[in-house]
Parts: C-alpha cells; sequence; structure tokens
C-alpha cells in the first residue's frame, strides 16, 4: 500500500495506483462543481462569450469590456438618432436593389459583405458611390444632401456591426411550449426539490425570455457544493467544497476554517451538490419539454 | 521515392553547420532531438523517440528553468532547433536559450487589430522564421536576430479575417490559412515562397462556378461567401506528396437556410498537392454543420496492418464529438466511432458521415446540443503513440442550447448564438485507432485546454484543468507524475534533447517551463 505523501505536496512523484481507479466516478460527479469556481472559457475556433454571469446587453452597443482585449477593433456604435435617418432613407432609396436588410435584393448586391463598405470609415467611399452610381452595373446615381450621405453611412455601419456581433443578438420568443404539459413534466421532474419552493415563485418577473430558459437548465448560481472527507486515520471532515482535482480536495468548514487534504487511496470523498438533477436532466430531456417547461416557467410571474 | 527525394533536397539544399539553422531534410526525420515545426514532425504523431525519461524515472524530474512570458497565455507550440527555442503569442515572438529559458531576442508587431484569441506557432526553413500577426501579416523574421526580412499580407483586415496558424513548411512553399470571424468570405489556403515573400497558388475552400462540388450550394453568392478556413496547421506525407489538413464551418455559422446543401468543401478533411495547390480527395465530416464546428483538427498520419496488408491511415478526433480513420493515400472510409458525448446525429451514412438531424439545427426557441460549438475536441494537439496503437486526444464535453436568431431567408454572419448550460467534465482519452473504441478515459476536471504529447520512454504528458501537468501510463491512463503550476497548460507540450539530456518543455499561463531528470 502507498505511505501516506505529505500534506504539502512539492515537486516529487505522486504516486496513484488505485487511487484514480477509486476516485474516478467522485471525480467524475465531483469535477463538474469545479466549473462554478472556476471563470468560465469559449474555446470554439476559439470564440470567446462574454461573463457568463453578466446581464444581458441592454443596447445593442454594451459589450462586455473583456471582449475587448481579444476583439480589439470592434466596429464602433454609430449615433442611435442618425441609424434612425438612415434607415428610413435606406427603405426608400435603397432596399428595392440591395433588399430590406441591405443583404442584397432584386438587382443590388450584398452590402454587409461588401469589400468598399468595410473599407469604408465615415463615407469617404460609400458617399461617392452614391452620389456617382455604378452606371455599368445599373446603379442610378442619388443627389442626397451631405447630412443624408452621412446618415445613410451610419445606418449601413451600424447594421454591419450588429450583423457581426452575435454577443448582441436578440433570441425571439423561446415561451412556444405547451405550459400545461411544461406543468406536468415540472410536477413529475422537479417538485421532489422544488415543490412550494419559494424561490420558483415570480421567477418570470425575475428572468425572460432566453435568460429564464438558460436559467432554468444551468442555474449557474454559485451552489453551496458541501463535500464530506474521510481520512485514512478516521478523521472526518464535512463543509462547503472549495477545489476538488484528482490531487488535492480543500473546503470551508462550519466555522470558516480552511481545510486541505492529499487524496490517496484511502481517502474517501463525497460530494453533495444541489444542481446534480439539473445535470442529469440535461441528458435526457427533449427539446420538446425544455420548451414545455420553459412556457410553463413563464406564467410564474 | 524518399531516398530520391533526400537526394534531390541534399541538391539543392546543402547542409549547413551554423546554428539558428534548419535543414528542410530534417522535417523528413522522425521526431527526435530536436522540435523543428509545430508537430514536431510531418506526421502529425507527437511521439518523441526520446526515452530518457521513463514511467520508472519520471517522478525524478526536477525543474531546471522557468520563464515568464507575459499575461497571454502561450497557446502555440514552441520550436527548438540547435539548442533556441522560438515561441509565439499574438503580436509577440521570443527566441530562448533551450538551456536556461534566457532570452535572445524578442520581436513585436505593431497591431492593426483582429481577433487576438490565440497564435499557433512559426515554422522554420534554413535560417528564416515564419509566424502570422493576428491582422492578417505572414511575418519572416532573421531567426539568429529576430529582424523582419519581409512581410506580406494574406488576409483583409477590414472584412473580419484575422490569423492565427502556425504555418506549415514544405520545400520551399509555406502554408498558410487566415480565419474567419464574422463576416462571410470564402476561406483559403494560401502557399508562398520563403525567400520573397510571393504567393505561389492559393486553394479556395468553396468549389468555383459552375465545377465539381459547387452543386452542394444553392448559388453563386451562398458558394462564394461560404468560409471554411484552415486555420490549424496540417501533416504532410512526403512519398505521396500529399499535404492534409482540415477545413472550418461554413459561413453564415448557425443560420443554415440560405446556404442549403452539403457546402463543399467546408468540415472537410482535404488531401492536396503542396507543388500544384490541387486537391486530390476530400472526405466531409460534417455535411451542412450548423453548429460551428469544423474539420480543422489535425489530421495524424500512421501506417499499420489492416486486413493482412499495409495501409497508410490518417485518423482525426472531429469537432463534432466523432473519431475518423481514412486511407490516406485514396480518401477512403475505414472507420467513424463517437468518442464523445453527441446527441446531433441520426447514425452514419453509407460513407461514415454522421447524418445530421435536423431538428438539432439552432432553432427560434432553442434547441439542446451536445457538444455545444466548443466541440468533443478542438485545436488541442493529439497525440498517437505507434507502440500502443493508441490516438491519444483532449476531450470536452459540453451542452449548449442553439438558438436561431436570424430567421430570415439570407442570413448574415452568425445568424444564431448557442448558449452554453453545461460545461465539462473535460478529460484525455486514448481511442484504439484499429476499432474506434475509447480504452480509457482519465478525468481532468471541467476544462482542460492542454495539447498531448507521447514518447518512447512510454509515457504520455497532458495538464488537466486545475493547473496540474500530468504524466500517464500510456496503456492504463494511470496518473505517475505530477506538478502543479497553478494555470493551466494551454498548449501541447513538447520534449527535445541537448547536451545528452531530455528537457520536457511546458506552457502554463504565459510561462515556460523547462524539466529533466535532476542532474545533482
Amino acid at each position: 500500500m502507498f505511505k501516506k505523501p505529505p500534506v504539502h505536496s512539492n515537486l516529487h512523484a505522486s504516486s496513484a495506483k488505485t487511487k484514480a481507479l477509486r476516485l474516478t466516478n467522485v471525480i467524475l460527479c465531483g469535477l463538474l462543481v469545479i466549473s462554478i469556481f472556476w471563470p468560465t472559457r469559449s474555446t470554439a475556433q476559439e470564440k470567446k462569450e462574454p461573463n457568463a454571469t453578466a446581464s444581458e446587453p441592454t443596447n445593442a452597443g454594451a459589450i462586455d469590456e473583456s471582449l475587448r482585449s481579444i476583439y480589439p477593433n470592434l466596429p464602433p456604435d454609430q449615433d442611435p438618432a442618425s441609424v434612425a435617418r438612415g434607415k428610413d432613407l435606406y427603405d426608400a432609396n435603397c432596399a428595392f436593389c440591395h433588399g430590406k436588410e441591405a443583404t442584397g435584393g432584386n438587382s443590388g448586391p450584398d452590402l454587409l459583405r461588401s469589400v468598399l463598405v468595410n473599407h469604408d470609415e465615415k463615407g469617404e467611399l460609400i458617399g461617392p458611390v452614391i452620389h456617382q452610381g455604378r452606371t455599368g452595373k445599373g446603379m442610378p446615381g442619388f443627389n442626397l444632401p451631405d447630412n443624408q450621405i452621412s446618415d445613410l453611412v451610419a445606418f449601413l455601419h451600424q447594421r454591419n456591426r450588429d450583423a457581426r456581433l452575435r454577443f448582441t443578438y436578440k433570441v425571439p420568443s423561446v415561451a412556444v411550449g405547451d405550459s400545461v404539459a411544461g406543468k406536468a413534466y415540472f410536477d413529475s421532474h422537479c417538485a421532489a426539490c422544488h415543490a412550494g419552493s419559494p424561490a420558483l415563485a415570480g421567477i418570470a418577473s425575475k428572468y425572460q425570455g432566453d435568460e429564464l430558459q438558460q436559467r432554468w437548465l444551468d442555474p449557474r448560481r454559485p451552489a453551496d457544493v458541501t463535500v464530506s472527507v474521510s481520512l485514512s486515520t478516521g478523521q472526518k471532515y464535512s463543509g462547503k467544497l472549495k477545489h476538488l482535482d484528482e490531487f488535492n480536495v480543500s473546503l470551508y468548514d462550519s466555522q470558516g476554517n480552511y481545510r486541505s487534504f492529499p487524496l490517496n487511496s484511502e481517502t474517501k470523498v463525497e460530494i453533495q451538490d444541489p444542481l446534480d438533477g439539473h445535470r442529469k436532466l440535461l441528458e435526457q430531456l427533449s427539446d420538446k419539454d425544455m420548451h414545455d417547461v420553459t412556457t410553463f416557467l413563464e406564467t410564474l410571474k | 521515392m524518399k531516398t530520391l527525394l533526400l537526394l534531390l533536397l541534399a541538391f539543392l539544399f546543402p547542409k549547413s553547420a551554423a546554428t539558428q539553422n534548419l535543414d528542410p531534410r530534417d522535417l523528413l526525420n522522425p521526431l527526435g532531438a530536436s522540435w523543428p515545426t509545430y508537430n514536431g514532425d510531418y506526421s502529425g504523431r507527437r511521439f518523441s523517440q526520446l526515452s530518457q525519461i521513463t514511467a520508472a524515472n519520471v517522478s525524478n524530474l526536477a525543474l531546471v528553468w522557468t520563464v515568464d512570458l507575459g499575461k497571454d497565455p502561450v497557446k502555440g507550440t514552441p520550436l527548438v532547433v540547435d539548442g533556441v527555442i522560438y515561441s509565439s503569442v499574438p503580436d509577440k515572438a521570443w527566441a530562448l536559450d533551450a538551456r536556461t529559458g534566457r532570452l535572445i531576442w524578442h520581436w513585436e508587431n505593431k497591431s492593426r487589430g483582429g481577433t487576438h484569441i490565440g497564435h499557433r506557432g512559426i515554422a522554420m526553413f534554413g535560417k528564416w522564421l515564419f509566424l502570422v500577426t493576428p491582422d492578417n501579416y505572414l511575418v519572416s523574421l532573421d531567426a539568429a536576430t529576430g529582424k523582419e526580412r519581409w512581410r506580406t499580407e494574406i488576409a483583409d483586415l477590414k472584412l473580419d479575417f484575422f490569423s492565427t496558424v502556425a504555418p506549415v513548411i514544405i520545400r520551399n512553399h509555406v502554408l498558410v490559412s487566415p480565419s474567419i470571424e464574422s463576416t462571410d468570405n470564402r476561406g483559403y489556403l494560401d502557399s508562398y515562397d520563403p525567400e520573397t515573400g510571393k504567393l505561389q497558388w492559393r486553394w479556395y475552400a468553396t468549389p468555383d462556378a459552375g465545377s465539381r462540388g459547387a452543386e452542394t450550394w444553392p448559388n453563386d453568392e451562398a458558394r462564394s461567401h461560404g468560409g471554411g478556413a484552415a486555420w490549424v496547421p496540417g501533416t504532410y506525407d512526403p512519398e505521396l506528396n500529399l499535404y492534409y489538413f482540415g477545413t472550418a464551418n461554413p459561413q453564415p455559422v448557425m443560420a443554415g437556410q440560405g446556404r442549403l446543401g452539403d457546402n463543399l468543401w467546408t468540415d472537410c478533411i482535404i488531401a492536396l498537392n503542396p507543388d500544384s495547390g490541387k486537391m486530390a480527395w476530400f472526405y466531409q465530416t460534417t455535411p451542412h454543420d450548423t453548429h460551428d464546428w469544423d474539420s480543422a483538427e489535425t489530421s495524424v498520419l500512421f501506417d499499420t496492418d489492416l486486413d493482412g496488408r499495409k495501409r497508410k491511415l490518417l485518423a482525426q478526433a472531429n469537432r463534432n464529438g466523432y473519431f475518423f480513420v481514412l486511407d490516406r493515400t485514396t480518401g477512403e472510409h475505414i472507420l467513424t466511432a463517437p468518442f464523445a458525448p453527441n446527441n446531433w446525429a441520426k447514425g452514419l451514412d453509407a460513407q461514415g458521415r454522421p447524418i445530421r438531424d435536423a431538428k438539432k439545427d439552432p432553432q427560434p426557441a432553442g434547441a439542446l446540443v451536445m457538444p455545444s460549438e466548443e466541440g468533443g475536441t478542438n485545436w488541442f494537439p493529439p497525440s498517437l503513440d505507434p507502440e500502443t496503437g493508441y490516438f491519444y486526444v483532449r476531450v470536452t464535453r459540453s451542452v449548449a442550447v442553439y438558438y436561431l436568431t436570424d430567421t430570415s431567408s439570407k442570413p448574415e454572419a452568425w445568424g444564431g448564438i448557442d448558449k452554453p448550460v453545461q460545461r465539462g467534465p473535460s478529460s484525455i482519452a486514448a481511442i484504439d485507432y484499429k476499432t474506434g473504441r475509447v480504452v480509457w478515459d482519465h478525468p481532468t476536471g471541467a476544462e482542460a485546454v492542454s495539447g498531448l504529447l507521447t514518447t518512447a520512454g512510454r509515457l504520455v504528458f497532458g495538464g488537466d484543468g486545475s493547473g496540474n501537468a500530468l504524466a500517464l501510463d500510456p496503456l492504463t491512463g494511470r496518473t505517475i507524475w505530477h506538478v502543479n503550476l497553478n494555470e493551466r497548460m494551454f498548449n501541447g507540450p513538447i520534449t527535445y534533447k541537448l547536451d545528452g539530456r531530455q528537457y520536457l518543455l511546458l506552457a502554463a499561463g504565459g510561462k515556460l517551463y523547462a524539466f529533466a531528470l535532476a542532474e545533482h
């Protein structure tokens, strides 16, 4: 068997002949917990997401500042009044050829993918094209005053920005399910923990739309995950889990003392995570059930 | 054939005794004392012949030196050639003494912008280095001094391209591809002349109008803005003279209604002749992808006996959660097997491609999909040990709700968004490449992001999500050694030999750590 390693590990080896096997199940459950304590990052292609606990931007321009280090040249927000005027001008003069959304229409190309539009900064490139047209390609010139050109340019740049910044995309209504079926699902799958729970009353006044849906699928709050550690000496410690990995576990006991233990083949670790039920649900939840439950929860105002 | 090639190279490129010099012929050798290219050698196996560090003595590893390169995590794989380490992060490169970690020179790009998400590394040819910048320059540096020789623009920054890839050099071809952020662009792979920086050829990731494969797009507008960047370095077979790489997802990313069809050649493994830039074959791993996955992960090359015949094969653990094995001569499909939880496919078709369940495409009210855009794995370098016959991969598990936010007939850019509802647990898994079966799966916490390394010393090296660097038994996955660096290993660990001593080089955060067996 293995000698108990020193409490404070250094750069020496850590033998773990049976430890990994015995703790595998515990760690599999327990390491899900780590996501609570570690900043989450998206690594797709990779893409960084706004801080998961930040509230939804209330206007299209609000971007989490942490994104700026990764996307240093986000296109700037345009003046909303100018954009609104520009939209009216666009609808009247341009939409017929270039499409209502500036993504191409009857005879005009997609302006959001246009090299010229993307190179334009303040209308120095777009302005002349509006004035002179492109006679070879069937675009007439438009004799618009400079301030209207400015508004059109603002509209195009804002439209481009809004199309590119997926973190600002608005999710349409998610309450497309059957609230009666949703309540039945809730009663059979969730009521064991949540029946009569005061925490869910008025939940739909607190969260709406896709944010409500996200939050019941992944409650995300720093849940009180508790842990019990049994040492080979027979001593037991329990409390609020701080960190668990393959080699160490740490917790705050009921007095608020920080305690840390090395893991070996004789240490037993048990995790109690109140969010376990939510995680298990994700393995079996159908999209229909998801929509039904969200629709039901939206009635709890 | 290989001898002819070596003779030709010897004639074209006489070996020099100078330092800071990489003879391109060295790239043909199996991975040994140096680490001269992104994957160590052209095969992508990241299996080192070095065996001084073994399972029996790895617990005697000591820290030889460490250096702090700054706040940007090192995600790229450093090079080690002639006792010099070349490391990089977006906009910055360093040459360090491989014995001490001390700085030799530092280079920095004055950036015009571009997404600064990561930098995969540097390439070397003779006395020159090559790297890309986030603002889409391919830059060549003098390896001895870090001074710029030339720079050339490889993509339009204003069209939202950005560049992170480590170039791969095959003879006199410097191969690079820019990445696509949001704007709907046509992806491509370029070949540049190492001496002058001149473009030699460009391969587009979507077919030309009217040519074979164009019918997988509904119209020219969709096809000519269809995405497919090749943003992870590829691998190369010198006997077949084929370069193997993967293409990224189609554009618009999550809204597929304006691009109905399989969308070739996005989400494909491509075999291409590096002299002509002509494609030899392709295999699509996710037809009509709407989840921001890709096929860009490393295509690892290995030879093995299959049904009594010697076969040249290729394996890829794909973003979509499936493991693929192909014949790399012809592209013939050998096997497909899942290695990460997924719920988006209804089975495999006759060519071994997962059959997409359209109900799991992004939906206006959300579709619950696993994996999320993070994928079952991502760019993290895998490793293949020819002695165990296992393909080692960084597995990430995730669940997300995919929302379709643009329901118009012609969406733009992303057209949707995925919101994760579960991240983790991650693991290091060993896949038997003969059967696709996951033989062992070693949990590593919520979000481990390291690449992997295997060695003839019978070790697998990688990191977990808590900042531990691990050495595992390649047959069982049992942990044999670890050290806590308190920051996640975000790159592929490497190994090199200097002064008769084998070094293990890891990056955690912005710091490099070099370990070797204790001398004193």
